[in-house]
């Protein structure tokens, strides 16, 4: 067990609290700096400038617009689906629920490439939807709908049917019940799910950057554009000043409709509230959003493997194969299977650095409370509500300042990669460190045994379990970065998401077909890793 | 009022609750007990409109209730758990039936009072669900489903939630509270003295069956058949050989009268046994456990170590309860041997 002394506190907090000041704090106040006081003082010109600009404010009010329309179209197809998850029990339901959460781990580079595979101009449908706002739409309905799924069916699960059944007994229509009772108690779950997909659609890169073409823009992408392509880094830092501005609003706006939401409620944990669809209607409305799920959900992702197996002479390997063989046009200065050589090392090496410092991180939360204590946590959690685009160019402005140049450092991808990790590592292995119940250690001592063989035994299984859903995460996370890896990567040292985003730009059925023979690899991968991690978090060992 | 015929509800290929008819008179305090997972939950649930019925009819007055959908049969149903609102304070609880039948604020105002006083908890109405105790939550429940004056109310194991003190304490307030409604009342319990002290008739169910719908004090006086005799805790029962007057059981021969046609079995009141010099029944004791009122001993058959047990209450005050290994004989009285079907 930990101490509590407050010295052994401060030396448990003092690495995560170093990594994230030198590579997150310090980079984002470099762009803060440059944004703001380009010559060493406080000077707005530039910045008005920027702001100023027709393209800055169609940009903004691009991004705006499209995460509300995204965020609602996936609250449309979620709530309904979050329903029938949890209150209906039918044929294949667990499958469903399992299947539903893979959208969500995979990289934007894959939905981006499943996206094309479908509507792309190669596509399975043969209908040419990329370049449009609907393709945009449609990847950011099917990759967030997962959080509403997960979100609001795990809370609308637990709520007890029998309290909506009570107020049907007590003189309420069906709709009356539903707006008077459930929605209540379900709103702080809604709530969450929108304020989180419309973060993701709002920072969202790697969608827009693949299907949108030039004709669209974030505002995250706009920062890449203005550092990466136009070199204008004034612009860049202005537009991720506009970015941060905007997160913090929503950040703020999020924390008082929770404040607003928030019910004691007593959730019925373990009882199961499914049960069977009774009538002809029942059964057709969950049988249609089971099939809209299925389409959404599934149509992409079949679409993706399809083409990597479709080769010139029908179906077979050869995409796969070509993957070994030289790049397509030279889309990358190596052949791709190096892509997914360097892919696994540098998340072996994210993993090896993000592992430590999460668990180091997730002993100080989960063992100690207090103002401290949530404000570290409030801190370690930062990157997650930046931007991984944010991140690359804070790396890119602020790194060269250091006495070791750390930007052609090899290191240099892990760390950021690491740093994107850490908070879903952290988020990961807390409950787990947690939910070790004292009454395990207080039982193991009086069956007579020692503080060590007490850790060992009870401790001991648990923190295993949380390095290796940490560590599983950080690995799927690295494997899948692109935003951040864009502005660091070496052309010839590229990670998957690099290669297929470059194989996705070169014409030609070669580069094509490898970027789907990749986009499936990974898929394959993440998928994998994603599922078992969702049964290694499931089922549970002790209990709080 | 209420009349059930031939009601069936199943769950797939379960059945829940099989071809229950029951009828329900217009101030009748009818307790309907049960083991767990007979179906008595179901029943309510039926009759509320929240089970659709797979067969048969719900009727009140005469009138079919099949189309009419749940909020429209103005029942009462307390449930299980109680499933207070966890969003509402307690008045917002107990106002929730009166503002869907419309009731103007004024007078809902007064009636969520004259409600909140009825079961004792005049003042609460401010207060916060998760900050009630059981015993409170319970109340608070009760007043909901009586708030907007229904014309059944049902009770799903009411009680079951609390501890045994305030368990006894409640169901006595419990009784004085029916009595005072005047409205007819389904109170559904696992608990045969709830059971018994509740329900003017107690219908027993077994496996969605009705097993007997009898007047409380006929019931445990002459359990009707071998399951409600063992449900309600009477274990001496023996098969009926051959329709002679005189049964030989392991422990000596019983005059019986003459039993009816249809009996196949016979039923010895454990209450019905008396140490006594004659006889005719006799044993040794093989275990002795003092419950207060009575002693409880299970005697086997002389020379038999691994024979049935024969389970007698001897009332504390009429003797010196015998010891283990002691051999014993016993008197039956007659009213205590009861024919079952």
């Amino acid at each position: 067990m930990v101490s509590r002394r407050p010295l052994t506190t401060v030396a448990l907090a003092a690495l995560p609290l170093a990594f994230i000041g030198l590579f997150f704090v310090w980079p984002v106040a470099s762009i803060l700096v440059r944004g703001l006081a380009p010559g060493g003082a406080l000077d707005l010109s530039v910045p008005l400038q920027v702001l100023t600009r027709p393209e800055t404010l169609e940009v903004a009010w691009f991004t705006f617009w499209q995460a509300v329309v995204s965020t609602l179209l996936t609250l449309a197809l979620g709530l309904p689906g979050a329903y029938v998850l949890a209150r209906f029990d039918f044929p294949g339901r667990r499958l469903l629920n399992a299947v539903a959460l893979v959208p969500f781990v995979l990289p934007t580079v894959v939905v981006g490439a499943a996206f094309l595979a479908l509507i792309g101009p190669k596509g399975a449908l043969g209908v040419r939807l990329d370049h449009t706002i609907w393709a945009i739409l449609a990847a950011h309905v099917f990759y967030n709908c997962a959080v509403v799924l997960r979100l609001v069916g795990g809370v609308w699960a637990q709520l007890d049917p029998r309290t909506e059944e009570a107020a049907r007994v007590l003189g309420a229509s069906r709709w009356r019940a539903f707006r008077e009772v459930t929605w209540p108690l379900l709103r702080p779950a809604v709530l969450s799910a929108a304020s989180i997909v419309f973060l993701f659609t709002f920072t969202s890169f790697g969608v827009i950057l693949i299907l949108g073409g030039y004709g669209y823009s974030t505002i995250e992408l706009a920062v890449y554009r203005a550092a990466a392509v136009l070199l204008d880094l004034p612009a860049a830092a202005t537009l991720a000043l506009l970015q941060l501005a905007f997160l913090a609003v929503l950040l703020v706006v999020y924390a008082r409709l929770q404040g607003n939401a928030a019910v004691g409620q007593r959730l019925t944990a373990a009882r199961v509230t499914a049960r069977r669809p009774r009538s002809r209607q029942e059964w057709t409305f969950v049988g249609a959003t089971i099939a809209l799920l299925a389409l959404v959900l599934g149509l992409p992702l079949a679409a993706l493997v399809e083409r990597a197996l479709a080769g010139a002479n029908g179906y077979g390997l050869d995409n796969f194969s070509a993957l070994f063989g030289e790049s397509a046009r030279g889309a990358l200065f190596v052949p791709p299977i190096d892509a997914i050589r360097n892919s696994l090392a540098f998340a072996a090496a994210a993993t090896a650095i993000c592992l430590p410092l999460g668990l180091l991180a997730a002993a100080v939360i989960a063992y100690h409370r207090g103002r401290l204590a949530t404000g570290f946590d409030a801190l370690l959690m930062l990157p997650l509500g930046t931007s991984a685009v944010i991140v690359g160019f804070g790396f890119l402005v602020s790194l060269g300042q250091l006495p070791i140049d750390l930007r052609t450092s090899p290191l240099l991808i892990p760390i950021a990669h690491a740093l994107v990790a850490l908070p879903f590592v952290i988020r990961a292995t807390v409950p787990l460190l947690r939910s070790i119940d004292h009454r395990l250690r207080e039982a193991a001592a009086v069956l007579g045994a020692s503080p060590a063989r007490t850790w060992r035994m009870v401790d001991l299984p648990m923190v295993g379990r949380a390095l290796l859903v940490g560590g599983s995460f950080a690995f799927a996370v690295s494997l899948g970065e692109f935003g951040a890896t864009l502005f660091i990567v070496r052309p010839d040292a590229p990670t998957m998401p690099i290669a297929i985003y470059r194989l996705l730009s070169q014409p030609g059925a070669l580069a094509f077909g490898q970027a789907m023979a990749m986009a499936t690899v990974l898929m394959a991968v993440t998928a994998i890793a994603a599922l078992a991690f969702d049964r290694l978090r499931t089922t549970s060992v002790g209990s709080t | 009022m209420l009349q059930l015929e031939d009601v069936r509800v199943s769950f797939g290929p379960t059945t829940a609750l099989d071809g229950v008819t029951l009828e329900l008179g217009a101030a009748e305090r009818l307790a309907v007990l049960g083991p767990s997972g007979s179906g008595k939950s179901t029943l309510l649930r039926a009759i509320a409109g929240l089970e659709p019925l797979a067969a048969g009819r719900v009727a009140w007055a005469g009138q079919d209730l099949t189309n009419v959908p749940v909020h429209q049969r103005g029942f009462g149903l307390m449930f299980q758990d109680y499933a207070l609102f966890p969003h509402r304070d307690v008045a917002g609880n107990v106002a929730f039936g009166l503002e869907t039948h419309a009731m103007p604020v004024a007078r809902r105002k007064v009636r969520v009072d004259e409600v909140l006083a009825l079961v004792g908890l005049r003042g609460y109405g401010a207060r916060r669900i998760d900050q009630l105790s059981g015993g409170e939550q319970q109340r608070v429940a009760l007043a909901r489903a009586l708030a907007p004056t229904p014309r059944l109310l049902m009770l799903d194991e009411p009680l079951g939630a609390l501890d045994r003190g305030l368990r006894t304490r409640l169901l006595d307030e419990l009784a004085g509270l029916f009595a005072q409604l005047g409205l007819p009342i389904i109170y559904v319990t696992h608990d045969q003295e709830e059971a018994l002290a509740l329900g003017e008739r107690v219908a027993v169910l077994n496996s969605g069956r009705l097993e007997a719908v009898l007047p409380a004090r006929e019931l445990w006086l002459k359990p009707p058949n071998e399951f409600v005799a063992r449900f309600l805790g009477m274990n001496n029962v023996l098969p009926l050989a051959t329709n002679n007057e005189r049964l030989a059981t392991p422990w000596g021969a019983l005059e019986l009268g003459t039993a009816p046609a249809d009996s196949a079995k016979v039923l010895i009141r454990p209450d019905a046994l008396t140490l006594s010099a004659q006889g005719p029944l006799s044993g040794v004791v093989a275990a002795v456990t003092f419950r207060g009122e009575s002693t409880t001993i299970l005697v086997r058959p002389n020379g038999a170590a691994d024979g049935p047990l024969l389970e007698a209450h001897l009332k504390t005050a009429d003797s010196t309860p015998p010891v283990v290994g002691q051999t014993v004989t016993l008197s039956v009285d007659p009213s205590g041997v009861v024919f079952l079907s």
